[in-house]
């Protein structure tokens, strides 16, 4: 196999050959190669098609910026689209593929759109995929599905494992080049724990593609001996591999990075430091010319990149094209390096330097490219004076491969993100920080970042930022090198004049993910879509995975151009996270299959699982929900429980209410400040119910509050609200009334709760609990006592959800599963059977109780539930009553619970249905209210419903209608109570 | 009369013991820690502070501090809230004699020793393992022995107070959460290898 491959240097591993396979071909590359840089020395110029047009596309750049050679990696459940392949360290067995064509990269169907690329303008999806409404979905969803993305996504689950961690530092560096290096050797003798996070595999940046002398010693010795004092610092971290993607409020920045070696792909880093120094480098711009996007064509200092970091022959033959002087430096390097460049292209007339035995075109533009699969030749002409045309005699130069460079965009997508201001230098024309003070970050940019390209510079720079950020007074050895010979200034050419206007002929490529011409921007002009984030939305511009990291700049010059204005008076489009596309899996981490998410479990959970209970989530809680009996279906279980409960006894876990102790000399104001109902005259010993509301008067929780002693008082909250009432309670004490004197703890697991329910439950009891005499007249409903069941200590509160005789055992939770079974073989006699969730919400409604969240919502009050008598007319304020005061909260308007009925007692409605006053009539049709509960009730031996209705009370005795699933049912509005309405059986 | 042995700890279903056999590696020890007293303790001023250090010698430590004394410590959980931590069997002593230091002050005394779960990490890489879990600063110039601090480990709300130097860290769980939180941290520290004890 032909290795394109200079006959020696590069920071390749020679002696260790590695082999890899592109779309399904063998090929070798070395240690220390890139895909990319392993592919080129291959001799492989054709990687990818493009986006839209399917244009036979070759890298265009060495690193994290590449739009083109992007590939498909691996396959499987490992296989990883959109992968650049610039920045993929070339191992054993690599597998990829090319993206975006078929059948093959070399021919590609799709290639026909470019033949008809004047039906694919600048927002053709919106003009195209518009009329009528009714294919939207039928058919242009599909049609743009199918267009849209340029690799496949794994269908398998992901096998690799994900690391996730949180770091503090006093400095965090980004990005080893020279600058973030030299601020890392100043800020290190402080002792300072210090994050250097580089996003290559080899820290180094510029030092890796050039040989400069620093300090008299070559660089690379420099860099070697540098990074060894780095890392014999103990407070010092070096992070190579390392994206540092985000940069958030207060110095919070997040990296990724991928590791190769241990059992994790990647590790997420959320890093909090007090001091940021950016030493992010520049990227360097294309130039806008005619088929500027030919494989073989790519940025200048990329070619200097493969030629000297990884030793390949770019080509026999290169020409270069350039507006500033940087490309000269790529000159001369390349010839150093053995290869040969043909001619340098200037597009300023007046420049001035001067390179040994090349020729230097002053003066000319390139007017196009031949070879479409690969760099044959370059066309040019002579620049008219003013630079906006071309003139004379066209000139071919023939070569096999085409560097350019446009300038150099400091990278300050972080230091946007950190929400840094811009400003437009003319002296680079490029964008730099125009100030480091930015509220809420401790953040400084130093060197090419910072629009300071010279290496003398950046060394210089980062020295000072690194000592600084570490509070050093003493000066230290500032790293030494010599300046650069850039000379004349870089002169404007935003779009490269050929021997047609923009438009006519070939193709402008400003953005080469997207397929985003000069032309492009001219028609979004022409259409007025002129702010840049108009720009960026309709051309999608900038939108590509690459995020426009080439192309954004020149895009926002030349509409700049077009509208006569400057470029900073057009502004930047926003920068936001992520820098580079971040894999999701690396959020996830470890937080997957039974780590998703918390699952709470009460301390009698095992025994429900060994009970075959199946289980249902309330909030992070695993609740019994129902426990089938051999071949049971859901419903046969359910039915069963609620029967035996009234018929004998149920037990149900309730441990998961929520619990607030509350002490204090103002305890009892404070509840009734709290709840809707009067507190103070309840004696100790015995419970209540109460309502919470919200400052808007609507419902907000319930529950059942007890008396322990005068000052003392024991509230349970609704199981999924615990944590809200608890901070609901501690904002009132807090901000509001800090002079009550409460204190409020939450109790929610020092307590099990076993509640029994039923006729014999008080027989149950007396069976095995000591010291409590369980009578109707020593404990009353509503009232609990404190004593001993089976020899630990409990309190018991006789309250009740199902309206039966009914007890709940409050106990430690390290006894509440021996309780629980020595009330279940107590019990058996009586038929005792655990009753799960959904029974429990058959039984409370049979009663017409409500749960709060299912018969309301956060717009309904204790009127329009019925409940006018738990509002205390008598007492003072609470929360909620200026609210539910106002002449609005009453009245035929408002929605009312009532219970509804259906004409066939065997038909069940369906919770949510909406209700009609009248059948058959076609939408829209007035809805007075919708079904909040709704069962089958073997008590009541009849379906019954719950149903919050307009007006509803008024209605008592109606008809009404639910449509649903093409057919209505007829249903009777009645009270909300459906059994024991009297309430004769909460005495047994 | 009710048995010790009745009792079941939030992690009973795990099988502690057969883990613990399987378990492996030196860099981390992950153990199911004994019950103790927790006594909520609520209250402000010169009056509280003495009534505790009369009931327990312990002065009234400075914010996500602890305070120790004998087998008795006391974590600063907020501006009036503090945890007595204690051994089991002293809970209804100290809870009589601290119900009467304080007679005549508002005050409370709320008893939590039911509701926690307490898990020990101990190793010179256990501030990795928590590192993958906690935003808080631990290293050694930040978050030393002696101090507390309320935070989320993952998903989970904890109380972490690092007992010494090596470093060894309790870490109290509500008993609802055990689970998770145990398999999480089996999981977490897996890599380091982890060492489980009963």
């Amino acid at each position: 196999m032909v290795q394109h491959r200079l006959p020696q240097g590069g920071r390749i591993n020679r002696s260790k050959p590695l082999s890899f396979k592109f779309d399904g071909k063998n090929y070798q590359g070395f240690d220390g190669d890139s895909l990319a840089s392993a592919l080129l020395a291959n001799g492989i110029k054709l990687i990818g098609r493009s986006f839209k047009y399917h244009r036979p596309r070759g890298l265009m750049s060495a690193g994290i910026e590449e739009a083109n050679g992007i590939v498909q990696l691996e396959n499987g459940p490992r296989t990883e689209p959109n992968v650049r392949a610039t920045v993929i360290p070339l191992y054993e067995g690599l597998e990829a593929q090319s993206q975006n064509r078929w059948p093959s990269l070399r021919y590609d169907v799709g290639a026909a759109n470019s033949l008809v690329s004047r039906l694919f303008p600048a927002g053709f999806y919106y003009k195209t995929f518009k009329w009528p409404a009714s294919f939207w979905t039928s058919l242009y969803e599909k049609v743009i599905r199918n267009i849209a993305g340029l690799g496949k996504s794994p269908i398998e689950n992901d096998p690799d494992r994900y690391d996730k961690i949180y770091a503090h530092c006093d400095l965090l560096i980004v990005g080893a080049g020279p600058a973030g290096i030299a601020a890392a050797l100043a800020a290190a003798r402080s002792g300072q724990r210090i994050i250097l996070a580089e996003l290559q595999s080899e820290m180094g940046g510029d030092l890796l593609n050039a040989d400069y002398k620093i300090d008299h010693k070559p660089s690379a010795r420099w860099l070697a001996d540098a990074l060894s004092e780095l890392r014999d610092s103990p407070e010092v971290t070096l992070l190579p591999d390392t994206n540092v993607w985000g940069y958030f409020d207060h110095n919070y920045l997040t990296m990724h990075q991928s590791l190769t070696e241990g059992p994790f792909k990647s590790r997420l880093w959320r890093v909090r430091a007090k001091k940021v120094i950016l030493a992010t480098g520049a990227i360097e711009r294309p130039l806008v010319f005619a088929d500027n996007d030919r494989p073989g064509a790519m940025l200048a200092y990329a070619g200097q990149t493969y030629a000297h970091r990884y030793g390949v022959e770019i080509g026999k033959a290169i020409v270069i094209v350039t507006n500033n002087d940087s490309a000269y430096d790529v000159a001369e390097r390349l010839v150093e390096a053995g290869l040969s460049v043909k001619a340098l292209i200037d597009l300023r007339k007046n420049s001035t330097r001067t390179l040994n035995g090349i020729e230097i075109l002053r003066g000319w533009s390139v007017t196009g490219v031949r070879g479409t699969k690969a760099v044959r030749g370059v066309t040019i002409r002579t620049l008219m004076a003013d630079g906006k045309a071309t003139e004379g005699a066209e000139r071919y130069i023939t070569c096999d491969h085409l560097l350019y460079s446009g300038g150099w965009n400091p990278t300050l997508h972080l230091f946007s993100q950190a929400r840094g201001k811009l400003r437009y230098d003319d002296r680079i024309q490029a964008f730099v920080p125009a100030s480091f003070d930015i509220p809420g970050q401790n953040v400084s940019v130093v060197g090419a970042a910072n629009g300071h390209f010279d290496l003398v510079d950046c060394l210089r720079e980062g020295f000072k930022a690194g000592e600084e950020a570490a509070g050093l007074t003493s000066s230290g050895h500032v790293p030494h090198a010599e300046a650069s010979s850039w000379q004349d200034p870089i002169e404007e050419f935003w779009a490269v004049p050929s021997d047609q206007p923009i438009g006519h002929g070939a193709k402008h490529f400003v953005d080469f993910q997207n397929d985003v011409t000069a032309s492009d921007i001219h028609l979004a002009h022409r259409e007025g879509y002129r702010s840049v984030e108009h720009l960026k939305r309709y051309t999608t511009m900038g939108m590509a995975t690459d995020q426009g990291k080439t192309s954004n700049v020149n895009a926002l010059a030349l509409m700049a151009e077009l509208r006569g204005l400057k470029i900073p008076e057009v502004g930047t489009t926003t920068f936001r996270p992520p820098y580079s596309p971040v894999t999701i899996g690396t959020f996830g981490g470890i937080e997957k299959d039974d780590l998703f998410d918390p699952i709470r479990m009460t301390p009698i959970h095992r025994w429900h699982e060994d009970r075959g209970a199946k289980f249902e989530l309330v909030g992070q809680w695993h609740r019994a929900w129902y426990y089938p009996r051999g071949a049971e279906t859901f419903h046969q279980a359910v039915q069963r429980e609620v029967k035996q409960t009234r018929e004998a006894i149920g037990i149900f876990d309730a441990s998961t209410l929520g619990k607030i102790d509350i002490q204090g000399p103002d305890a009892a104001k404070f509840l009734n400040l709290i709840y809707t109902n009067a507190w103070t005259k309840l004696e100790p010993g015995r419970c209540r119910y109460g309502f919470m509301l919200g400052e808007d008067g609507m419902v907000m929780d319930d529950g059942v509050t007890s008396r322990i002693a005068e000052n003392h008082f024991h509230m349970t909250t609704t199981t999924g609200n615990a944590a809200r009432v608890l901070s609901w309670l501690e904002e009132w004490l807090q901000c509001e009334w800090p002079d009550l004197k409460v204190y409020c703890t939450s109790v929610s697991e020092q307590w099990a709760v076993i509640a029994l329910n039923g006729p014999y439950a008080r027989a149950l009891l007396e069976e095995v609990t000591e010291g409590i005499d369980l009578s109707d007249a020593a404990f009353p409903f509503m009232s609990f006592r404190e004593g001993k069941l089976a020899g630990v200590d409990v309190r018991i509160f006789r309250i009740s959800f199902t309206g039966e005789l009914s007890y709940e055992i409050n106990c430690p939770p390290s006894y509440a599963m021996h309780l629980w079974q020595v009330l279940m073989q107590a019990g058996e006699k009586y038929g005792i059977t655990p009753y799960g969730t959904e029974a429990m919400h058959v039984l409370r409604a049979e009663k017409g109780f409500v749960i709060v969240g299912q018969e309301t919502d956060g717009t309904i009050t204790p009127y329009d539930l019925g409940h006018d008598w738990i509002i205390s007319k008598q007492k003072g304020d609470f929360i909620g009553r200026r609210s539910l005061e106002r002449s609005g909260m009453k009245g035929p308007h408002r929605k009312h619970l009532v219970g509804l009925l259906t004409e066939n007692p065997q038909d069940v409605l369906p919770e949510g249905a909406q209700i009609v006053l009248t059948p058959g009539k076609k939408p829209p049709i007035e809805m007075i209210g919708h079904v909040t509960s709704s069962y089958m009730s073997p008590n009541v031996g009849r379906s019954i419903a719950m149903a919050l209705v307009k007006n509803g009370r008024e209605r008592m005795g109606e008809w009404v209608y639910l449509p649903f699933d093409g057919k209505v049912l007829k249903a009777k509005i009645t009270e909300p109570k459906f059994y024991d309405i009297e309430g004769k059986r909460i005495n047994g | 009369m009710v048995e010790q042995y009745q009792r079941r700890s939030a992690l009973a279903h795990l099988g502690l013991a057969l883990r613990a056999k399987h378990s492996g590696g030196f860099s981390v020890t992950l153990s199911l820690a004994a019950r103790r007293t927790i006594l909520d303790l609520r209250g402000e001023g010169n009056d509280f502070a003495d009534a505790i250090y009369r009931t327990t010698k312990l002065h009234l430590p400075k914010p996500n501090r602890v305070t120790s004394e004998g087998d008795h410590s006391l974590f600063w959980l907020g501006p009036n809230e503090y945890f007595l931590i204690a051994p089991e069997d002293q809970k209804e002593n100290l809870k009589n004699d601290l119900s009467q230091s304080m007679h005549g002050f508002h005050h409370a005394i709320v008893d939590l020793s039911e509701s926690r779960t307490i898990f020990n990490l101990t190793g010179n890489q256990a501030r990795d393992v928590l590192m993958r879990g906690m935003s808080i600063d631990l290293h050694p110039r930040e978050f030393a022995a002696g101090q507390c601090v309320q935070s989320s480990l993952g998903k989970v709300n904890i109380l972490l107070h690092q007992i010494s130097d090596e470093p060894s860290y309790d870490i109290y769980v509500w008993n609802s959460f055990a689970d998770y939180t145990w398999r999480w941290l089996e999981k977490i520290s897996a890599p380091f290898g982890c060492r489980i004890k009963v």
